[in-house]
């Protein structure tokens, strides 16, 4: 494994949803996701972490276009599939699969886990033989957890966390490169939240994976990923090793963020930021940097200009007006 | 240690549903007292009877399948499960009264706020519907909402997620009750709108002197608000202590499997203990402890007969056979 290999490269990407406006034939866009680029490479875990609303997984989304972007340029291992249309999204789907978040309603209630996990495969043509395709959807089964007698029942029979099992199952069956998890585990309970973790981090060992982690709870994102980046209203503020990022944080919003999780043990003081106000609504940003309504550290030129990338180190980024040359004095 | 008035005392309470593939037992033996200005949390998984301990409390079974079977809810003394329906409506809202998880779904979304903030003081107090209407305007306040002549005379549609919850806490405490039951009131939220609410509500019980039920699923939270905790797993109590003493020595193998799932801030570990298999479906459970099946500390007895209380000293209490011979260290 070369770990320097960039498997993704997202370059300007842009999602915007069009809804109508306020004069009738009119649209305004919400800006979901608003001139986001990074890298992902070979091998790891990136984190994407926010808070509802700030398009992490509508990033997600983008990526493997299940919601085409409306700008920007993605490169898939050396392939730009930026113009590609859906026809032929549907090869680029063997390298790309996601897990969603809500294992109830991302599995066919009417389909039996078989026929579920022998989808892909009948889709991508990767089996020969129905002997072939019963032995691979058997051992994705086991690989997951689950046993061989489970290929007969319906979503309905399983808990929560076997039924984002059988997602998981579903997403290897085409031995994918790159698995982008959407809040994979949010809906499940903490006991169960862990079996889950645990199965993701032995798969990516064992099948040497590179995923792409989306989710709100800042202590899961931080168990699962090399390195993060925290998004704020359809962009990154910060991007980081886990390391840096939770130990050095520097943007006040993760500042903010990180200070806000509630800890489990009684004894620990800590000082807690407590962030004034709402996410502002995407449909109108606001100029400048976009946290600046919310900011403590709010000054008269982060409402007029957005700030631009500071590279603290080699892998550490901030997006913030504290950290311009000016501002450092 | 100062001793201080039992508010509300549950004793050996049951309650079950009777639905037509049979009875299922969601609450079978809780015992537990709150003091006057305290905060008891009450910790579980989904399916642990944590929300029908507090539905229970309220009242509010009477026109479902579900029936308190046996054991007494004592408010200031007096048990309040042989009351009748209408004297039950003078306790709710006006001596007990509840905040709901979903803020969306518990407002009524055709009425206004201030509609719904003065129904409650209407139903129990003697004053005009002018002096409502202030009482209302000057809770609402209180949680800290902008602009708050404007927001009672809107709909909850138009408010975010943190404002309607602002608004659940100012209607259920806007009869200045003694006793406020929060049923996971910041999980719908995102985590710096959680600090907000947590400070609000830990503000409020200084201001008022509200004694608190706090049920959620998040040891964070719990670490975070609650003076003492009651664990709960399949309608029962396993394990109970105040906050400090349970986070530096929990005894049943269910609470420390519970704070060894969570991955925490700042801590590097490559695998997390999760707590093997599934909560059993409440139709077939295990004849002994019902922790049992997914217990590694589980012996022939544990599957047989189920352990007592056993008191460790200083109000920590604990059921499980391990203490029970002293042999768990």
């Amino acid at each position: 494994m070369n770990p320097q290999k960039t498997l993704l490269k997202v370059e300007d990407l842009r999602l915007y949803y069009p809804v109508p406006g306020k004069k009738i034939g009119q649209l305004e866009y919400i800006k979901a996701v608003d001139d986001v680029s990074f890298e992902v490479k070979e091998g790891e875990v990136f984190g994407i972490v926010g808070e509802s609303g700030c398009g992490k997984s509508t990033l997600g989304r983008a990526i493997c276009k299940l919601n085409p972007p409306t700008s920007g340029k993605i490169v898939l291992d050396g392939e730009d599939i930026s113009d590609y249309g859906s026809r032929q999204m549907r090869a680029v789907r063997k390298k790309v699969q996601m897990v969603f978040q809500d294992p109830y309603a991302s599995l066919n209630p009417r389909m039996s886990v078989f026929e579920i996990i022998a989808e892909p495969l009948k889709i991508h043509h990767l089996t020969t033989s129905k002997e072939q395709m019963k032995e691979k959807v058997l051992d994705l089964l086991r690989k997951v957890g689950l046993d061989d007698y489970h290929a007969n029942r319906y979503p309905h029979e399983f808990s929560g966390g076997q039924r984002q099992r059988i997602g998981i199952a579903r997403a290897l069956a085409v031995q994918p490169k790159l698995i982008i998890a959407d809040e994979p585990v949010s809906a499940l309970d903490v006991s169960i939240q862990a079996q889950v973790l645990n199965l993701l981090n032995k798969l990516k060992r064992e099948l040497n994976l590179t995923y792409i982690f989306i989710a709100h709870d800042l202590s899961v994102v931080e168990h699962i990923s090399d390195r993060i980046g925290v998004m704020y209203l359809g962009n990154f503020v910060e991007v980081g090793s886990k390391e840096e990022l939770y130990q050095n944080p520097l943007h006040p919003y993760t500042q903010a963020l990180l200070s806000a999780v509630p800890v489990p043990d009684p004894t620990a003081k800590k000082e807690r930021i407590i962030l004034e106000g709402n996410i502002p609504s995407a449909l109108n940003p606001p100029t400048g940097c976009r946290f600046h309504t919310r900011c403590p550290k709010c000054m008269p030129c982060c409402k007029t200009e957005a700030p631009a990338c500071h590279h603290v180190d080699g892998t550490h980024a901030v997006y913030c007006h504290l950290y311009d040359e000016k501002n450092k004095a | 240690m100062e001793s201080r008035k039992n508010i509300l005392e549950v004793k050996n309470l049951h309650t079950y549903f009777h639905t037509s593939s049979g009875i299922v037992r969601s609450v079978d033996g809780v015992d537990f007292t709150l003091q006057e200005g305290k905060t008891l949390g009450i910790v579980g998984e989904s399916g642990s009877g944590k929300s029908v301990t507090a539905l229970s409390i309220m009242g509010l079974l009477d026109d479902t399948t579900g029936r308190i079977e046996e054991g007494e809810i004592l408010l200031d003394g007096r048990d309040i499960v042989p009351l009748s329906k209408e004297e039950k409506r003078q306790i709710r809202g006006n001596k007990i009264s509840m905040i709901f998880q979903e803020p969306m779904t518990s407002l009524n979304p055709v009425m206004k706020i201030g509609q719904q903030l003065t129904e409650c003081i209407l139903q129990h107090q003697k004053v005009s519907k002018d002096e409502a209407w202030r009482i209302a305007e000057e809770m609402l306040r209180k949680t800290g909402v902008p602009r708050v002549e404007r927001m009672m005379k809107e709909y909850p549609f138009q408010l975010s997620g943190g404002q309607r919850q602002r608004v659940m806490i100012a209607m259920a405490l806007v009869c200045r009750p003694r006793i406020l039951i929060a049923d996971e009131p910041t999980t719908a939220l995102d985590v710096t709108i959680q600090a907000q609410i947590l400070d609000l509500m830990n503000n409020l019980k200084r201001d008022i002197g509200t004694s608190t039920l706090f049920i959620t699923h998040d040891l964070g939270v719990v670490a975070e608000v609650c003076d003492e905790v009651v664990v709960m797993y399949c309608g029962r109590v396993v394990e109970k202590a105040d906050v400090y003493e349970l986070f530096a020595h929990p005894t049943h193998p269910y609470t420390k499997g519970l704070l060894h799932s969570i991955p925490k801030l700042g801590e590097r570990v490559d695998e997390l203990e999760a707590i093997p298999g599934n909560v059993p479906n409440p139709k077939y459970m295990p004849a002994g402890c019902k922790f049992a099946p997914r217990c590694a500390y589980a012996t022939e007895k544990c599957h047989q007969a189920e352990p007592a209380f056993t008191d460790l000293g200083n109000g920590h209490t604990c059921r499980c056979w391990l203490c029970e011979k002293g042999g768990m260290a």
